[in-house]
């Protein structure tokens, strides 16, 4: 294999002779155009990268990426439906008060805040039963 | 290394240390880096080095290395430099090239960048410094075949390209 690869590239050779004149002068062009070594630096050991500082500037994935979720996230924010305002708090009333106004058939909810004892009470109301304060009954 | 000894073997291969780097890297920043880092690692080495010719060869294998790693740690490409090569470059060899010269350099430039680090490697090798297949499989540290396909693949591909380009 590698004679015959050695055949094919030697007819390649050939064939590219004017091309590799061309890279030859290419290459002798850039050499012309090589900047000035900082040899002052280098012998003092304080030889600074440049390129990082460009490079500074170019597209970074990892960059990007949060990027984009920082967007996302920030639309998702901005643009979410708006949530259904929080309902007003319902009075507070005293197990009296609370019982006159379910006999009298004036309440709709009833909400219990303490929830030490039991008791059935009767009443048209739309709420059936209520949790009430033990003591209170 | 004293300054002076130092000073001329800067002037003497930045040159071409430059010119291997921006054929593999085809960055001039990038190039320009990799020619301060390879100058910096032969004034730290350069005690290990016994010979002017040692340090001839050492430096071209450096370049090529570091240059080749170069490009495994800087994927993108730099804006910048694109810009400045392709838009504000001009031929600055006091205009005595050709019209069609030029035209064949641009798109010989093109026709490298299509190339991968490795495959400009070995036509700088093969084509520049003239090197045998072995030499250039113990620079790049890899087989013969390598080389070999390698090789035929770049020149093949830069042909094509150009053939396109003309017609």
């Amino acid at each position: 294999m590698s004679e015959l690869m050695k055949q094919k590239l030697a007819a390649q050779e050939r064939d590219f002779a004017p091309l590799s004149d061309l890279l030859k002068r290419k290459f002798e062009l850039d050499a012309a155009r090589a900047p000035e070594v900082d040899i002052a630096a280098i012998m003092a050991g304080t030889l600074k990268k440049r390129a990082p500082q460009r490079r500074r500037l170019l597209f970074r994935p990892a960059l990007a990426v949060t990027l984009l979720l920082l967007l996302t996230a920030a639309a998702a924010l901005l643009y979410r439906p708006a949530l259904a305002p929080e309902e007003a708090p319902l009075p507070r009333l005293t197990f009296d008060d609370a019982e006159r106004l379910i006999n009298a058939n004036k309440l709709e909810k009833v909400t219990i805040l303490y929830q030490s004892g039991r008791a059935d009470i009767q009443t048209d109301a739309p709420v059936p039963m209520v949790w009430v304060r033990k003591g209170e009954n | 290394m004293d300054s002076s000894t130092f000073d001329r073997l800067v002037k003497e291969t930045k040159g071409w240390v430059f010119a291997t780097a921006y054929h593999i890297l085809r960055s001039r920043a990038e190039a320009e880096d990799v020619m301060q880092e390879t100058f910096l690692a032969l004034y730290t080495h350069y005690d290990t080095l016994d010979s002017k010719e040692a340090v001839y060869r050492w430096l071209k294998t450096v370049a090529v290395n570091k240059s080749l790693n170069a490009t495994k740690r800087n994927v993108f490409v730099e804006l910048e430099d694109f810009v400045a090569e392709r838009v504000f470059s001009t031929p600055d060899d006091g205009g005595e090239r050709s019209v069609y010269a030029d035209q064949m350099m641009e798109r010989l430039q093109e026709g490298l960048d299509k190339l991968s680090p490795e495959h400009r490697a070995i036509l700088l090798m093969r084509e520049i410094e003239g090197l045998s297949y072995e030499d250039i499989a113990a620079k790049m540290d890899c087989g013969i075949g390598t080389v070999m396909s390698r090789l035929f693949y770049a020149r093949q591909n830069i042909r094509k390209f150009l053939e396109r380009k003309n017609t």
